[in-house]
């Protein structure tokens, strides 16, 4: 017996699957799919990268490749943003290897200097605290970059985000608080 | 020192839940630009290749299989069709034959007789 919120997910899976059969051969039905993902997709990658100009050509491209190889997406019970998340996975991975000799990834200005209040100087301390967090995020492992976005930005569930990951949930958590741990201990010495 | 051990875990999760509460504040969603939605939406529409045959198709590849079934049945049941026929025929000839030797048998008897 099926509780109403499974049914209601077994019900989500069932309108995407026909939406993307719908989109084998109708943009119509593709761009339902793109403007459903377009949002996620673009702030998974903008954490990933930094940079917001990458950022919108990373998410480009992942729509590119989707509408390519819609026709070998296969239903294995998984929702079609795992799909998408994967692409966008590989093309970030993709995208860090060119360009790892940059030592350092632009942080948008947008996120650091978005707040102008009557404090400066409170606000010039949690500034540093988010400059020092991000530098902490970006020496994390990419798989584990990629759980702290989906958990933090998406506010996906963990296993949702096993989904995504081709892990268990019981692993998704277990990688979870390792990450918060060793954050935390970056986080520290990180000066 | 027992009181140390008692806190030592607590002292860890509020500074994991410290942590977890820094992260959802500083990690918020980004919205893309409206003009980036938008014109990638147009890129994507004037890409789009409707859906090209595949064969690799699984229900393609199965009505190909059960058409190959039915023409090699059909094959078969044409061949075997035509021996048949043939053994019929021959078995006909053969039988006429035979009845032919006997009626000469016969007609010999009776101009002996």
């Amino acid at each position: 017996m099926q509780s109403p919120e499974e049914g209601d997910f077994v019900q989500e899976i069932s309108d995407e699957q026909a939406l993307i059969e719908a989109a084998r051969g109708d943009i119509e039905a593709f761009g339902v799919l793109y403007e459903r993902y377009v949002g996620r997709i673009y702030n998974y990658i903008y954490y990933r990268t930094g940079s917001p100009n990458d950022a919108e050509d990373l998410t480009a491209r992942v729509f590119f490749r989707a509408m390519r190889h819609i026709y070998n997406y296969a239903d294995r019970g998984l929702p079609f943003s795992a799909w998408l998340y994967r692409i966008a996975h590989n093309l970030v991975a993709n995208w860090h290897r060119d360009n790892s000799r940059r030592k350092e990834i632009p942080l948008d200005d947008g996120l650091i200097t978005e707040h102008h209040h009557d404090y400066p100087e409170q606000e010039l301390l949690k500034l540093e605290e988010k400059e020092r967090l991000f530098k902490v995020l970006r020496t994390l492992p990419p798989d584990r970059q990629q759980l702290i976005i989906l958990k933090f930005v998406e506010h996906l569930s963990n296993a949702e985000i096993g989904q995504i990951m081709g892990k268990s949930e019981g692993a998704v958590k277990s990688l979870y608080h390792r990450t918060l741990s060793v954050i935390r201990e970056d986080f520290d010495q990180f000066v | 020192m027992e009181k140390w051990k008692k806190r030592a875990p607590q002292k860890i999760n509020g500074q994991i839940k410290d942590l977890e509460s820094l992260l959802g504040a500083v990690m918020a969603p980004v919205t893309p630009r409206s003009e980036f939605v938008h014109q990638l939406q147009k890129r994507l529409e004037s890409r789009y290749d409707p859906k090209p045959l595949n064969i690799f198709q699984p229900e393609l590849l199965y009505y190909i299989a059960i058409g190959l079934v039915g023409v090699f049945s059909g094959m078969l049941i044409t061949v075997m069709g035509i021996k048949w026929l043939k053994k019929s025929m021959k078995f006909k000839s053969i039988i006429q034959e035979n009845d032919n030797i006997n009626d000469q048998n016969s007609g010999t008897q009776l101009t002996a007789i």
